[in-house]
């Protein structure tokens, strides 16, 4: 099996006088999709945000490629190749697809020009190689598109970049059930091409669909990991709600027993 | 993949035929929002021509650009900052006077060149403080520039003393503001020459389309790993040199310059901006379409002085015309969310 591409080790972050993550470990092989699950307030937010480096961590360690590596903003992760899918999507509604899927990496020429033909092209071979075939023209404004549509070209502008590690926030959350399914077929095939992809969301029977491994968080703490083919969804809710969790908020030694 | 799943066009198109009538109207609205100005603006120019005595003649239309020449410049410029979403540079009214200021009085002292050195570093001044207030302290565009109009006015009564300066009666600046070629004067076609520079600027680099999308949606931005404060720093920059050269030719023109001579620019080239259809929520529009606007509303002042309707009257349909605009502007965005 392939070693971890990223790696979260005993990474903590509060926010005033809350504890939104204690000592969670995480990591997400290449080619695999890791599930990201826990309750409301879990953390699972909070723990993407430290990797994509809008909130930096306040202790623990990142591995990327096996190679300890520091991550304070944005820049940082997506220079190293992660792409984060935000829930709200981050999209431009003013703006075409292709100039979306270039936001803030426009390819320029002499310097200042944007050369718009070759984002254009990149763009479409992009969608294309993720077989995203819904979209009308690439110049469409992304205020008239639906929602899977919409998901759709947020992912693709993630992968665009070369990027090794794709993170999902609730990527279903607000889809019908063929919008649904179109996006999950997307995230199989970025597996495929040997991403990682890390996916977040409340939807057990999407997760039972198409993720490899389950990280459940509770409460800011990792309690558990999975692998999808070995437990049942009544094992994973059971996790998220009442799971073992390996550190006494405030205590700062580990317990002994169960 | 096997068959493809009902795409997302299916719906949509359920969606539109359900709601038809109801679309229908509102489609009028994002119609006269996007494409309004260029029928308003050759409709005008159609009336006036044609009924209103005087407007046709070679005096009235180099009048017309003459006025419009400073007003226009000064609203290329802040287009940027609209587009940008932080609604509009109050402060331009503080620094068409101060440029116009200074370089008749610098010039009258020393030379015109470190007048318009001494202008250019005073206009990176209010970009800086206007960016970097709004951009970086996230502050309010709309107090900040309120505030800076009053502290740069300020110093402006302060220094001067509220008194009028006067170029000499020849000169390099006397000069640019008399040519003509054929019905258009100098400033005229500087104004088409910045609009032109800075519509290239908007629409074929890197920091325009930076503005666009900062405008239509900045927390994408920020996250896309974009240094945002620098590009409401730049939209200031602009905004600030476009005010700079609208007061130089300001001052050209009347070949005179005083605090109070730049009253009503602010909502003059606000009108402009949002008459053409650039939308004051941010993202969307052109610097072509300040131009238009421009031409709109300075034919409008145009017949109404024609007509004998004075001040009082233009300052209320320009009054009117913005909360027209931005009216249509925000039904038509609400139209076109459903």
């Amino acid at each position: 099996m392939a070693d971890p591409i990223l790696e979260c080790r005993g990474v903590s972050k509060h926010f005033g006088a809350v504890q939104a993550l204690y000592k969670v470990d995480f990591e997400v092989r290449p080619g695999e999709v890791m599930a990201l699950v826990g309750d409301n307030g879990a953390g699972k937010s909070t723990l993407i945000k430290g990797i994509a480096g809008i909130y930096p961590f306040d202790e623990g360690q990142i591995l990327f490629e096996g190679k300890p590596v520091k991550i304070h903003g944005p820049k940082d992760s997506s220079d190293l190749g992660i792409e984060v899918v935000y829930q709200d999507l981050a999209l431009a509604d003013n703006l075409d697809v292709v100039a979306n899927m270039f936001l803030g990496r426009e390819k320029v020429q002499n310097g200042f020009v944007i050369d718009e033909a070759n984002m254009e092209r990149t763009a479409r071979e992009t969608l294309t190689g993720l077989s995203v075939t819904t979209l009308q023209s690439v110049r469409q404004v992304v205020a008239g598109l639906s929602g899977g549509q919409r998901q759709s070209v947020a992912v693709a502008k993630a992968v665009m970049w070369n990027s090794k590690v794709v993170i999902l926030d609730e990527p279903t959350a607000a889809l019908g059930v063929a919008q649904t399914r179109q996006v999950l077929d997307l995230v199989k095939r970025l597996a495929d091409q040997d991403l990682a992809v890390v996916i977040i969301s409340h939807n057990l029977h999407d997760i039972f669909e198409v993720a490899d491994r389950i990280t459940s968080l509770r409460l800011g703490q990792t309690v558990d990991l999975f692998q999808t083919s070995e437990v049942t969804q009544q094992d994973v809710v059971h996790s998220i709600t009442a799971g073992r969790m390996k550190y006494v908020p405030g205590m700062e030694q580990e317990e002994e027993t169960a | 993949m096997a068959g493809k799943p009902p795409s997302a066009v299916d719906t949509r198109a359920q969606v539109d035929s359900d709601l038809g009538i109801e679309k229908r109207e509102f489609r009028l609205l994002e119609w006269m929002a996007d494409r309004g100005i260029f029928v308003f603006t050759t409709a005008l120019v159609l009336v006036a021509a044609l009924f209103i005595d005087g407007f046709a003649s070679l005096a009235n239309i180099t009048d017309v650009f003459n006025r419009a020449a400073p007003i226009g410049i000064v609203a290329v410029g802040m287009t940027f900052v609209v587009i940008s979403a932080n609604y509009l540079d109050l402060s331009v009214v503080a620094q068409v006077a101060t440029a116009a200021v200074v370089l008749i009085a610098v010039s009258n002292a020393s030379s015109i060149p470190a007048a318009m050195a001494l202008a250019f570093l005073i206009a990176l001044a209010y970009g800086l403080v206007n960016g970097v207030a709004v951009g970086v302290f996230k502050a309010n565009a709309v107090i900040v520039t309120l505030s800076t109009t009053f502290i740069g006015l300020g110093i402006l009564r302060w220094l001067t003393g509220g008194s009028i300066y006067f170029g000499p009666p020849e000169g390099p600046i006397r000069s640019f503001g008399t040519t003509k070629i054929g019905p258009f004067p100098l400033s005229m076609i500087v104004l088409v020459l910045i609009t032109i520079a800075l519509s290239l600027v908007l629409t074929r680099t890197n920091f325009g389309f930076l503005v666009k999308s900062y405008g239509s949606n900045r927390e994408a931005t920020r996250l896309a790993g974009v240094n945002t404060a620098w590009v409401v720093v730049g939209a200031f920059i602009l905004s600030a040199l476009g005010a700079m050269l609208g007061g130089f030719v300001l001052a050209a023109f009347s070949n005179t310059a005083v605090s109070a001579m730049s009253t009503g620019f602010d909502f003059r080239a606000l009108a402009a901006i949002i008459v053409g259809g650039t939308s004051v929520f941010g993202g969307k529009g052109s610097v072509m379409r300040t131009l238009l606007g421009v031409v709109f509303v300075s034919v409008l002042t145009n017949i109404m002085v024609l007509s004998g309707l004075g001040f009082g009257y233009q300052q209320m349909a320009i009054g009117a015309l913005i909360v027209a605009a931005v009216s249509v502007d925000s039904l038509a965005r609400k139209a076109a969310v459903t």
